[in-house]
């Protein structure tokens, strides 16, 4: 199934890129896709991020949609 | 009909928030005769100084999407756990030069517990909840990522 995969701030200087599209594994967990994530940019395992599937930061151990945009976000720094 | 039931705004705007928007913004609400206390914070983008090199601007970017639907749901959690007449929150994306304003948030009630309360509270469920990331930027074209801390 296809996801959107995006990258914010500092992650994206690690991706080299803003968007891309993935096609994953049904009732894959979010966790399990973390680990997809690092195999293929390996640099990531030195930052420190937080998932938003559908906007939302859900418990790792939760599936993500079809569809589902996943956002790869750096600590926050509003304000 | 209140301020309660308008539909919500951007926050985001583009660039700093000049003092002018900001004076306007106070003068709009002196027909407000209800209001008897208004609380105002402002962010200003701070000139650090970080292993020799001063920070010259804050570059913004945020999941904007995510950060304006967090705004409303902060704006709507302020209006349901404080008394206010009118809240207003803005912040900038893209380039804010040292000294100038990139947060601006605005509460205005009959007394002034409950405007300074919801201010504080919303400028601290910004800075923790909302997506938005600052690069901070060096004379000699470097840049770190900031944290809030």
């Amino acid at each position: 199934m296809k996801v959107t995969v995006r990258y914010f701030g500092k992650i994206q200087e690690v991706t080299d890129l803003s968007e891309e599209h993935w096609d994953i594994a049904e009732s894959l967990t979010i966790d399990a896709f973390r680990a997809y994530l690092i195999e293929k940019y390996p640099a990531l395992k030195n930052e420190t991020y937080q998932l938003a599937v559908n906007q939302e930061l859900l418990d790792l151990n939760k599936t993500i949609p079809a569809m589902a945009e996943i956002a790869v976000l750096p600590p926050f720094s509003g304000g | 009909m209140t301020d309660k039931k308008k539909k919500p705004k951007r926050v985001f705007v583009e660039g700093p928030i000049s003092p002018e928007k900001i004076a306007t913004s106070i003068a709009h609400h002196q027909v407000k005769t209800n209001i008897g206390a208004h609380d105002i914070f402002l962010g200003q983008v701070r000139a650090d100084e970080i292993d020799g090199k001063t920070v010259q601007a804050i570059e913004y970017s945020a999941h904007e999407e995510m950060a304006e639907n967090l705004f409303h749901e902060i704006r709507e959690s302020a209006f349901e756990k404080y008394d206010l007449t009118c809240m207003h929150i803005y912040h900038s994306l893209g380039k804010v030069n040292t000294g100038e304003i990139c947060l601006f948030v605005f509460t205005s009630s009959k007394h002034r517990q409950m405007a300074m309360d919801a201010c504080r509270y919303l400028v601290e469920e910004i800075k923790a909840k909302v997506p938005v990331f600052g690069k901070e930027l060096f004379e000699d074209n470097s840049h770190q990522w900031k944290v809030n801390t």
